[in-house]
């Protein structure tokens, strides 16, 4: 393996040599005793940090899921997969503040911050910008993929969309900060006695994790145990046998699609609810990190994904214990590249890479 | 004898002993013309090897027969049912399967979903036929839950037999279904396929290991440059001096290497007297 230019046989072999197998076994170990160990003091020690990126590891891991479908289906990044978030947080917006009356909005639910009425634009907004992905695979991916393009004509294909979509929403919504209808309530408290630190935790975002687990494991179910699943995922694996077996291939393109819309659909409009407000560029942040998980978790993993985006959470807020958070995208960069470096088959390995 | 199909002889057309016969096919692949004028049938029961240097055109008539390619000229039927140009999906209805030589399972599925998969078509309930395959092939039923991507190359064509097998053919295309086996994988393999039609499915085989695979044929086709170049029972065939030297890779003893590169310049025009179809 090369590794920063240095071929690491050569050094393991300098090692070897002056230390002795055993020796440098021991050293390796040791090592990464160590790392565990300073990692492992560093969660508990900052346990509030830990708890808190673990949850905001939710909201991009049902972010990171569907761009991680689209990725072991389609074979290509979907660049537009934050924007496609975005979208349906503006027309749950929509829905909530426009077209229901305003006093359905009052009312929060439970102990959470957000109105009903949530309930009633989550799935309008998830289905829309369902539909919306499949259409735009029919007219712009398709017809690539009809005319043989290379991948990387196809992820660029799927920038121009992103922008596109962004110029959409800014044309129709503006580009002023939007507020989510929602009533202040009070951070959850957990003391920790034994280390001396009280946890602060937002409720909406044990909401949103939460929600990303069941869709997690209901895209687990669907693609393990239905027909149409299965078929996905053996058109993900061997287009050409899929076809040769019946398999209408074109139609388990258009359920990825449709996956990976409603997917990203949920992720956008929880994040916003979840944050209060919402930014025409909010999906498009969060695409570093979602990438990141992807990358961790293997891409074309799914579930990887979403133990790839838990990961990142926790060190993308466990690193603002010593850096300033406006430096996050970097820490998520560095992580993506010593993901690529150390394990590029993700931490589960892939199907494809 | 050789001309036998080339000249077709009208009552084979009709015979209700032929499941498939394949008449006057040309076929192209991309932009060129590959199977010129091939002629071959299968009767009912029968294990029929096509065998040629590489670049004759054997996979394609495989794949034209399954659909898979342009067909320029000729006709196929199954059963005295003209099937030319039909849908891969309607072929399976209608009792075809097919093995393609590389690529044939779904890695990242179960052996026991890659069976199923190859179901799909299949109206029904097709629980019983999928667990039925798992009693066929007992090398399967122990890998039964594990992906198909963690089999053996053996095990892999067997998965491969075994998916084309859920649907119940009548007649089994396989395409070099011991490319890139050990040679005692290679014997297992053909006595699968042989057992297979042992019980009643009529096969059609392209074959790089010819000795192995003519063993346990019926009958078989040499193709040369895409077309018919020569026919015979098996045994004739093993038995033929210039072939077996030829295509078979024999000299003085029985030798299993495969045939290789297209040498048979001379051979060619020998035969052409006696085969008539180039």
């Amino acid at each position: 393996m090369e590794l920063l230019g240095i071929n690491t046989h050569t050094v393991r072999d300098a090692v070897v040599s002056v230390i002795g197998e055993r020796g440098a076994r021991a050293v390796v170990w040791t090592f990464v005793a160590l790392v565990s160990a300073f990692a492992a003091w560093i969660l508990v020690t900052r346990l509030d940090l830990t708890v808190i990126g673990l949850l905001i590891g939710g909201v991009y891991a049902l972010g990171a899921v569907g761009l991680s479908l689209v990725y072991g289906n389609m074979h290509f990044p979907n660049i537009a997969h934050g924007d496609t978030m975005t979208a349906a947080a503006f027309v749950a917006l929509a829905v909530m503040v426009t077209w229901l009356p305003e006093t359905w909005s009052m009312n929060s639910v439970g102990m959470f911050t957000f109105p009903y009425t949530l309930f009633i634009a989550l799935p309008i907004g998830m289905a829309v910008v369902a539909l919306g992905s499949v259409l735009i695979d029919r007219f712009v991916y398709r017809r690539l993929r009809l005319k043989a393009a290379q991948l990387g004509v196809i992820t660029l294909a799927s920038l121009g969309v992103a922008i596109a979509l962004r110029g959409l929403i800014q044309y129709i919504w503006g580009t002023e900060i939007q507020n989510y209808p929602r009533e202040s309530k009070k951070f959850l408290r957990w003391d920790v006695e034994f280390l001396d630190t009280t946890v602060l935790v937002p409720p909406d975002m044990i909401f949103v994790f939460a929600a990303a687990v069941v869709l997690t494991l209901a895209l687990y179910l669907f693609l393990n145990l239905t027909r149409a699943g299965k078929a996905m995922r053996a058109a993900a694996d061997n287009e050409d046998l899929a076809a040769i077996s019946g398999i209408n291939v074109e139609r388990t393109h258009m359920l990825t699609w449709a996956i990976a819309g409603a997917t990203a659909g949920a992720a956008g409009i929880l994040f916003a609810a979840g944050q209060g407000q919402l930014l025409t560029i909010s999906g498009w942040k969060l695409m570093i990190p979602m990438f990141a998980a992807v990358v961790a978790g293997g891409i074309g993993n799914p579930y990887g994904a979403f133990a790839g985006a838990i990961m990142i959470g926790v060190i993308g807020e466990v690193s603002t214990d010593w850096l300033d958070p406006t430096y996050k995208p970097a820490v998520f960069f560095g992580a993506i590249i010593v993901m690529l470096l150390v394990r590029p088959r993700g931490l589960f390995g892939a199907s494809r890479v | 004898m050789t001309d036998g199909v080339a000249n077709g002889n009208g009552v084979a057309h009709t015979d209700r002993d032929v499941v498939l016969d394949v008449r006057d096919l040309d076929a192209s692949y991309g932009a060129t013309l590959i199977v010129r004028g091939v002629s071959m049938q299968v009767r009912s029961g029968e294990l029929v090897t096509i065998i040629g240097p590489n670049g004759s055109g054997k996979s394609t008539v495989i794949k034209s027969i399954f659909g898979l390619t342009q067909i320029e000229g000729g006709s196929i039927s199954l059963d005295g049912r003209d099937t030319t140009g039909l849908d891969t999906d309607r072929l399976v209805q209608l009792g075809i399967g097919y093995v393609p030589q590389a690529a044939n399972v779904f890695p990242t599925l179960t052996v026991r979903e890659n069976v199923e998969m190859g179901a799909y078509s299949m109206s029904g309930n097709t629980g019983d036929r999928v667990h039925e395959m798992r009693g066929l092939f007992p090398v399967l039923e122990e890998r039964w839950g594990s992906k198909a991507g963690h089999l053996s190359g053996g095990q892999r064509q067997m998965l491969a037999l075994a998916r084309a097998l859920v649907t119940d053919p009548k007649m089994l295309l396989l395409d070099e279904p011991t490319a890139g086996l050990a040679p005692q994988i290679v014997d297992q393999v053909l006595t699968q396929v042989a057992e297979i039609n042992q019980r009643g499915v009529s096969i059609l085989l392209v074959e790089q290991n010819a000795v192995k695979a003519l063993e346990r044929s019926d009958r078989a086709y040499v193709l040369a440059r895409g077309r018919n170049y020569f026919e015979d029972t098996a045994d004739a065939l093993l038995s033929n001096p210039d072939i077996g030297k030829v295509f078979l890779g024999l000299s003085n003893t029985s030798g299993t290497e495969d045939e290789e590169d297209d040498q048979p310049g001379h051979i060619r025009k020998e035969s052409q007297d006696d085969s008539g179809a180039t």
